[in-house]
Order: C-alpha cells, then sequence, then structure tokens
C-alpha cells in the first residue's frame, strides 16, 4: 500500500513547486501538468488518488477537465479539488455543479490544501 | 435752356395757324382787288374758292402736323417707360422737346434712377447677408463638424434637416441622414414621449438615452426651437455616446481583474513556500527564521488585500447602469399604454393606473421597460375573461417599485412564464426577452395565475437601489446590415412578358382597408411620405413556391420623387431561378450567390419603409409575396401596418376603363419615361414617377386624402380592358 498520489495541473511553475513541496513533506507522491490536454492523458494513464486543478489552464481550462473526468465511468471516482484565483461564488458553484469535491481559493494556506486533499480522500480511506 | 410750355405753344401755334393764311388771303385779294381783277363776278367766286380751298389745305396740314408731333412725343415717352421697367432697366428718354413732355421725361428718367440706385443697393446688400450668412454657416458647420457630439436638426415630423458627421456615425447611418426620418435609427415612442414634453415647456431640455443598431447608448439631449408665432417648428438632439467610456471602464476593470488573478497566484506561492519553510524547524536556521517569517505575514496581509481587490471590482463603474435615465413611473405607464395602441392595442381596457405618492423613481431605459410593460399587458389582455378587467399597478415594496399587469382570467403559471422567455423588438436595438430586458434593470419579473386573476408581478429597484446591483453590460446584438445590393438595369423593354395568373385578388386589399388607421386614412396625399416599390420574383405562383429575388423602393414625399432615397437588394430566394423568370428580369442563379436571404432584407426593408404609405403598380401581387415572407419570419402583413395604393388602380380611377392601365401605358400617357423595365429599382422609380404625376389629377377630381384614394381605388377595380372582375391580370 503506497502513497496516495496527487496530480497538481496548473500552469504556473512556482505554485507547481510550493504545492509539491508541501504535499510531498506530508507524505503524498505528486505529479503535475502544466495544461488540461496533457492533464487529462496522465490522469487516464497513471489514474491518481487525487487532482488538484487549477481552472485557468492553457488548451483545455479545468471546468472541462472536470467534466470529462466525471462523465467518464472509469474516472469519474477520482476526487476533484478545484484551485480558483477568482473566487467568485458563480466559479465556485460552477465547479462543484461539475462534480468537483472541493474548492481552493489562492492564495491559500497550507493548512486548506492539506485539508482539502485530506478531505477529498477519506471516502477512499 | 429757356423753355416754352405747352400752353402758349399751342395758343402760338393756333394764331399761327389761323393768323397766317388770314393775312395771305387779305393780301392776296387786296392785290387782286386793285388791279381790279375781282370786278368780274365769276373771278370773284374763283378766287374766293380757290384762297378758300388752299387755307382748308393748310389748315389741315398744319394740324395734322402739329398732332403728330405730339402724340409722337407722347408714344416715345411710353415705350421708352416700358423698357425701363420691364427689359432693360438701364433705357433712358432722350425726348428734346423744350416743353412739359421733356420735363415728365426727365422725371421718369430721375425716377428710374433712383430705381436703378435702389436696385444695386438692395443687391449688393443682400450679396453681403448672403456672404455673411454664408461665412456663419461655414463656421458652424465647422463647428458641428469639429464635434464629437452628434447633431440633429429635425421637424415635427421627425425629418432630419441638418446632421454633422459624428451624429451619421453615431446613428450608424451609412448613407446619410439628411431628409430621413429619425425615427428610422431611433425609438419613435420615446421621441415623440420626450419631444411632446417638450412642447409643453419648450425652453427646458430633455435628457435621455437612445440606443441605436449596432448596441450603442447615445445620451441625448433635446431642445425645440420656435417660429416666430411661439409655434414649435421642430428639434434639435444633441448626441454623445455614453457607453464608450463604459465599454473603455469595462476594458479597465477587466486589467485590474486579470492583474488580481496574476497577484492570487503569485501570492500563494510566496505564502506556501514560506510557510513550509517555517514548519521545517530541523533545517531553518534560527538567524533566517525572523526573515523567512516577515516574508510570509506580508504575503498573508497582500493576501487579504488581493481579496478586497475583487469586491471592487465586482462593483466597479464598468457595470453600473451609467447610461440609464431617470424617470417617472407614470411617464413609464403612460409610455407602455401608448405603446399599447401604436401596436393595435386597446389602452382603454386597462383600468387607469392609480400612483401612489410614496412611489420610487426609477433608472433606467426607458424604451425597453416600456417595450417589457406594453408585451406584459398584451398577453394579460389576450387572456382575460370576455370584458373581464386589466390593470396596471405600481407600488413601493421598500426600496423596490414594483408593477403588477394583471387580468381577471385563467391561466397557467407555466403558460405565463414561457412568454417572458419570447422575444421582443427594440426597434434599432434588436430583439431581447422580457426577462432580459428585466435583468438588465436588476430587476425581477415572475408570473402569478390564482383563481380568476393572472398576470405578472415586475419589481424594479427604486433610484437609490441601484447601487452595486450590477445590470449586465452586455451589448445588445448588431443588427445585421445588409450586403449585395445592385440595380439590374438595361434590359430590353421589348421583352414579351408572360402573364400573371388570376390570383391577382383584392383580399389583401380588404385586409389593408380594414386595418387602414384613421389618421391614416385623413392624410392629405401631399404631405404622405410613400415608398414606391417593386419585386422581381422567381415566378408568377407565391403559392407555389416561388420567391422574391430581387426587391427595390423609391421614397416620395410632397409629390416628389426622392432619387436619393432607394432601397435596393438582391435577395437569396433559397431555390434556382427557372430560365424564363431569367429571361424576364436577367436575374440568374449566380447573381444571386452571395445575396442576403429574406430574413436580413425584410427587416432592413421595413425600417427603409416605416411611416410611409407603401405604393407599387399592381403592388397586391407584390405585396402577396411580401405577406408570405413575413409570415415565415413572424412579422405582421405589411397590408396591416402600411396603408397600401395601387397605381393601377389609381390610373383607372383617373382615366377611366377606355384605357390600358398596364405600367407600360400608364407612363406613355403621362409622358414617363422607363429607365430600365423590369429591374425592380427601374420599375419602382418608374412607377413613382407616374404616381407622382397622377397627383395632381387626382387632386382635381377632389381627391385629396389617402382614405379617398384608397375608396378610389376601389371603386376602379375591375375597370380597364382585359380585366376580369376583381381577379385583373397584370401582364
Amino acid at each position: 500500500m503506497g502513497k496516495p498520489r496527487v496530480l497538481i495541473v496548473e500552469d504556473e511553475p512556482n505554485i507547481v513547486l510550493s504545492l509539491e513541496i508541501l504535499l510531498q513533506r506530508a507524505g503524498y507522491e505528486t505529479a503535475f501538468s502544466a495544461d488540461g490536454e496533457a492533464a487529462l492523458e496522465l490522469i487516464r494513464r497513471t489514474r491518481p488518488d487525487v487532482v488538484l486543478l487549477d481552472i485557468m489552464l492553457p488548451k483545455l481550462n479545468g471546468y472541462e477537465v472536470c467534466r470529462v473526468v466525471k462523465s467518464d465511468p472509469t474516472l469519474s471516482s477520482i476526487p476533484v479539488v478545484m484551485l480558483t484565483a477568482k473566487g467568485q461564488e458563480v466559479e465556485i458553484l460552477k465547479g462543484l455543479e461539475l462534480g468537483a469535491s472541493a474548492y481552493i481559493a489562492k492564495p491559500f494556506g497550507n493548512a486548506e490544501v492539506l485539508e482539502a486533499v485530506r478531505a477529498a480522500l477519506e471516502p477512499r480511506a | 435752356m429757356p423753355r416754352w410750355n405747352l400752353e402758349r405753344k399751342l395758343v402760338v401755334g393756333i394764331l399761327a395757324l389761323f393768323l397766317v393764311p388770314t393775312v395771305a388771303a387779305g393780301g392776296i385779294l387786296l392785290v387782286l382787288y386793285r388791279r381790279g381783277l375781282l370786278a368780274d363776278p365769276s373771278a370773284l367766286i374763283v378766287t374766293v374758292l380757290v384762297g378758300f380751298s388752299t387755307m382748308m389745305a393748310y389748315l389741315g396740314v398744319m394740324a395734322h402736323s402739329i398732332g403728330r408731333s405730339l402724340v409722337r412725343t407722347l408714344q416715345e415717352i411710353q415705350r421708352g417707360t416700358e423698357l425701363m421697367a420691364t427689359v432693360h432697366p438701364d433705357y433712358r428718354h432722350q425726348v428734346r422737346t423744350g416743353d412739359e413732355m421733356e420735363s415728365v421725361a426727365e422725371e421718369i428718367n430721375r425716377m428710374a434712377d433712383r430705381v436703378r440706385d435702389a436696385r444695386v443697393g438692395l443687391e449688393a446688400e443682400v450679396a453681403r447677408a448672403t456672404r455673411d450668412l454664408h461665412v456663419e454657416r461655414s463656421k458652424l458647420s465647422a463647428i458641428l463638424e469639429d464635434l464629437d457630439e452628434g447633431v440633429v436638426v429635425a421637424g415635427l415630423d421627425g425629418r432630419i434637416t441638418l446632421a454633422n458627421r459624428a451624429a451619421v456615425e453615431l446613428l450608424g447611418a451609412g448613407g446619410g441622414l439628411l431628409s430621413r426620418p429619425l425615427f428610422e435609427f431611433v425609438d419613435r415612442e420615446k421621441l415623440t414621449h420626450f419631444g411632446d414634453r417638450l412642447r409643453a415647456a419648450p425652453s427646458t431640455v430633455e435628457r435621455f438615452t437612445l440606443h441605436p443598431a449596432g448596441g450603442v447608448v447615445l445620451q441625448a439631449g433635446m431642445t425645440c426651437f420656435v417660429d416666430g408665432g411661439a409655434q414649435t417648428t421642430g428639434f434639435i438632439l444633441a448626441l454623445r455616446d455614453v457607453s464608450r467610456p463604459a465599454r473603455q471602464d469595462e476594458a479597465q476593470l477587466r486589467l485590474l481583474a486579470d492583474a488580481a488573478r496574476e497577484l492570487r497566484g503569485s501570492l500563494s506561492s510566496i505564502r506556501s513556500l514560506s510557510e513550509s519553510l517555517l514548519g521545517d524547524a530541523a533545517t531553518l536556521d534560527t538567524s533566517v527564521r525572523p526573515m523567512v517569517a516577515a516574508i510570509y505575514a506580508e504575503a498573508v496581509r497582500l493576501s487579504g488585500l488581493a481579496v478586497e481587490m475583487e469586491g471592487v471590482g465586482r462593483l466597479g463603474p464598468g457595470r453600473a447602469p451609467l447610461h440609464f435615465e431617470e424617470i417617472a413611473v407614470a411617464d413609464l405607464v403612460a409610455m407602455s399604454l401608448r405603446r399599447l395602441r401604436t401596436e393595435g392595442g386597446d389602452p382603454s381596457a386597462v383600468a387607469p393606473a392609480e400612483f401612489p405618492a410614496d412611489l420610487p423613481s426609477l433608472k433606467g431605459e426607458v424604451s425597453a421597460l416600456s417595450a417589457a410593460l406594453t408585451f406584459l399587458l398584451q398577453v394579460v389582455l389576450e387572456r382575460r375573461d370576455l370584458g373581464g378587467a386589466a390593470w396596471l399597478k405600481p407600488a413601493r415594496r421598500g426600496g423596490v417599485l414594483q408593477i403588477e399587469a394583471g387580468a381577471s382570467g385563467s391561466a397557467t403559471v407555466g403558460d405565463l412564464e414561457v412568454c417572458l422567455d419570447s422575444p421582443i423588438s427594440l426597434g434599432p436595438a434588436g430583439r431581447f426577452t422580457v426577462r432580459e430586458i428585466v435583468h438588465r434593470h436588476a430587476g425581477e419579473v415572475w408570473a402569478y395565475a390564482a383563481t380568476g386573476r393572472l398576470g405578472f408581478h415586475l419589481t424594479l429597484p427604486g433610484r437609490d437601489g441601484l447601487a452595486g446591483q450590477a445590470p449586465s453590460a452586455e451589448s445588445p446584438p448588431a443588427m445585421a446590415r445588409l450586403v449585395g445590393a445592385g440595380l439590374i438595369s438595361g434590359f430590353g423593354a421589348g421583352e414579351r412578358v408572360p402573364a400573371r395568373p388570376p390570383l391577382y385578388d383584392f383580399s389583401l386589399l380588404d385586409q389593408m382597408e380594414r386595418h387602414l388607421r384613421p389618421a391614416d386614412r385623413e392624410r392629405l396625399l401631399e404631405e404622405s411620405t410613400f415608398l414606391v416599390f417593386d419585386t422581381e420574383t422567381t415566378g408568377l405562383r407565391p403559392d407555389q413556391d416561388d420567391r422574391i429575388v430581387s426587391l427595390a423602393g423609391v421614397r416620395m414625399r410632397g409629390g416628389v420623387v426622392k432619387r436619393t432615397e432607394t432601397f435596393d437588394a438582391l435577395v437569396q430566394p433559397g431555390r434556382s431561378v427557372p430560365a424564363s423568370s431569367v429571361r424576364f428580369h436577367g436575374i440568374t442563379d449566380a447573381m444571386l450567390a452571395g445575396a442576403p436571404p429574406m430574413d436580413v432584407v425584410l427587416p432592413a426593408f421595413l425600417r427603409f419603409a416605416e411611416g410611409a404609405a407603401l405604393v407599387g403598380h399592381e403592388v397586391w401581387f407584390d405585396l402577396d409575396f411580401l405577406a408570405r415572407e413575413a409570415e415565415r419570419l413572424g412579422l405582421p402583413p405589411l397590408g396591416v401596418t402600411h396603408a397600401v395604393l395601387d397605381t393601377r388602380l389609381l390610373s383607372a380611377a383617373v382615366h377611366g376603363g377606355t384605357v390600358e392601365h398596364t405600367l407600360d401605358a400608364a407612363a406613355e400617357r403621362l409622358g414617363v419615361v422607363i429607365e430600365a423595365r423590369h429591374s425592380a429599382l427601374g420599375d419602382a422609380l418608374a412607377t413613382a414617377e407616374v404616381f407622382a404625376r397622377l397627383l395632381p389629377l387626382l387632386r382635381k377630381r377632389g381627391i385629396a386624402t389617402v382614405g379617398q384614394a384608397v375608396d378610389a381605388a376601389r371603386a376602379a377595380r375591375g375597370r380597364g380592358p382585359g380585366s376580369s372582375g376583381p381577379a385583373g391580370v397584370r401582364p
């Protein structure tokens, strides 16, 4: 039974770095992808335990990635945590409607991220 | 020079006339007597007879000569004076008789000099005034052209008499504005509303917004001008694009929002990384720790600021309804009822509204709100019980204005709610649903259906209740523009034309007569605006899938054909044009390849036709095609919305049933040359000229109003060779 794997989908390298450091130190295995299409590819191939998904992404935005994941029966059980830089109700609502299990508004604190990931993994534990 | 007066001349002349022969006769008789020549009685008689005859001859010659010289002078004066007064103002009398007649002639000469001086002075004055006027006008047009604001001067009928370049651009008037009706570009109800208010208080300025095509919002300042008798004769509109600053603000806000998003991303990294460092007590050097802690604290502080920034963005001025105008609820209700009447409804079916004193005033787009209210009223009036009550009740609910449009009757909420999502036309601004309009005003609208009652509640924030409630700043969709227009000319006039089948019935005439408004019926022909139009088609059977391929028209006003105000479009018929029709009008499938469909052309044509009575030669044929197209597009038939006159029937009314009334025959009889027969625009222009020449002939026969012309046309139905009762066939 290995470490839980978190896929970070984010096009901002420093955010990726900070999340990697945070999550690795907390005992997770991480992978990352910088655009929506590559992320989908990676999700299908590696089936991560949690996806941390930014909304504003090149090629395919976070909503679309979430919609595809949640409409694919083989992937829909993977929890998705949305990362939003806007924090507006309509966006959060839209993400949750599409099946995301939580959202984190940037700028986030480390505790928030760890709590959201832990909560997303909970039903599997 | 010493002068003899005429009297002295006459006395001396007459004395000389008699004295000279008397003295001469006396001398001769004395000489003859001394010589004894008069002793013989016969010699005496001969001498006396000869002497008397000579004297008579002398008297006659002299009198004639005196009289002739007098009359000649008078004639000369008369002729010269006539010349001076008419064709030769510089002519002067040259009378040298030395008497009163010379004086009269000189007096006339002097008078002519004075008239000439006055005329020259007047001409100089007029020239100077004209020059001044020209200079002033140049200054004015230079100022107007430089203005960013649009300026439009129009008569009470809305016809534009002056407009600067900015106005042309702001109103999106590609073909210029002069002598076109302003209502073509902006909401007629709104202009009428504020025009009426201005006439009651002519020295004020009314401010409101207008929404021409293209999503631009114009702030308008309207003043009226009066003539010497303090009668309002027209108005001036100053127009300013207020949506531009709003659009600019919006762009700035977008930038700000983008910056905030970027900032939040960067802060995430700084905050998370510094927090991770701080949490790693084993590796973090104690001397570095306070510095990392400071970085973390700053990142947290900046995070707070970034969240606040987003709050500002959400309430920013770009979303605020900058262009909304203030309006009293009573005015809104009055305008809605007037619109209801214009659209064929009966405002008297709605109980008079009461306006509580505490009603908040509104800020909004009056055109859109009144159109929405009118539509709601139409919906409830359609569904009310026979003879049941209908009402419009404004009330205050906290800071909110609530208007109820209701009626006694039964319906389901679902049925009513559907109406809120069906688009209504806001004229040039486009089509919107009631719900969209209300949401733009940060309001809400919902339907209700209780026992025996049905209707809608519409809530709108009061004047002060709008702050921070951002109605969406979306632009209405731009109206589709007409493309692919062109005149097909030079088609052979001698081509044999296939006869139209007997589907030229007059049910459309009956329909038009039923809907003809009294005001239109009473309008004088000479004061009416007409749109004379013609179509070319794929064939003669609109009931068998034949369609219009070309639609053209020309406007007429004051009995004059406005050749610069034409509409001319090829129309994509959505089917091929048969060879028989190509032979007729010369329009081929290839020519129609890039032409716009009727969905685009007909709305543009209707805008062009607004406020005009329609005229055509055997117009019911064309109208049959147009009515089918209108029905397909969900528009009312043209015969219901416009008065319609047929030049074929009017020609028959004027010239009776013994002559032909084809377009060619009528044109030839009235001296009209047809330039491009069997092109829609060519035929429309010819029909317009025929109509223009029929107008004075109609007036002579006591036909002066549109209604009288309609009656005369009805009476002339079926007249003319080759016509077979009401189903006359147009060759």
